[in-house]
């Protein structure tokens, strides 16, 4: 199934979900020619932000992706509570949700380094492209080299589109 | 800085060279919406060609 930011986003943003964009999806908003098959998000770990998480993505059939059908798995408030990292497929494409990044920052760290988006018909925050570079470094997957390359080159056109 | 270190350092910048600046230029001359739809359309056909990749296997396969 095709990703689509603009239906995945949105009932997030509705539902008061607190979260911000980073990984491929956020390499996109900052103008990568990359093609990413998944949407990341780093998720705020307050019961209530779990609370609301848990209900906004409810409707959309979120399962373990790779699983076998029929896991006793069931999406809610206490499975998000007892894990941190989640690899879901869902009815809007497949979700990859943080409770911590590589280096251990969680949604709390990455708050002052993130950016508002307006797009969509909503208002979200997005990880800037320092710190997007900084967390591909860190997970230091030989995968990622070309990608944190690309990230540097667009840094450097942004700069230069500034000056 | 660790031998490592400079070794990912070095790997990176040589993918930097290989880089198309000018793909990168068009897009950031697009406001965030149209990146957005421009990335969708990419999958969109990425996911076009799958299918059409499987088919073409299914059929040489005699199924």
């Amino acid at each position: 199934m095709v990703v689509d930011l603009a239906q995945i986003i949105p009932p997030l943003v509705r539902a008061k979900v607190d979260f911000i964009l980073i990984g491929g999806m956020a390499a996109i908003l900052h103008g990568s020619a990359r093609v990413t098959f998944d949407v990341d998000l780093v998720y705020s770990r307050t019961h209530e932000n779990i609370e609301r998480l848990a209900a906004a993505l409810a409707p959309h059939g979120p399962y373990l992706r790779d699983a076998p059908p029929n896991l006793p798995f069931s999406w809610d408030a206490k499975t998000i509570s007892d894990g941190l990292n989640f690899t879901l497929t869902t009815n809007l494409g497949d979700l990859d949700l943080f409770g911590e990044v590589a280096g251990r920052e969680t949604y709390q760290d990455l708050l002052t380094h993130s950016v508002e988006i307006d797009a969509f018909g909503v208002r979200f925050r997005c990880v800037d492209l320092p710190t997007l570079i900084r967390i591909k470094e860190a997970a230091a997957r030989p995968k990622d080299r070309e990608a944190v390359a690309e990230l540097r080159v667009l840094l450097e056109e942004s700069e230069k589109k500034q000056i | 800085m660790m031998k490592d270190d400079v070794v990912k350092i070095d790997a990176v910048r040589a993918h930097m060279r290989d880089i198309d600046r000018t793909l990168l230029r068009e897009n950031l001359k697009l406001n965030f919406e149209q990146r957005a739809q421009k990335h969708l359309r990419a999958l969109q056909m990425v996911e076009e060609l799958r299918r059409a990749g499987k088919k073409l296997r299914q059929k040489s396969d005699g199924r």
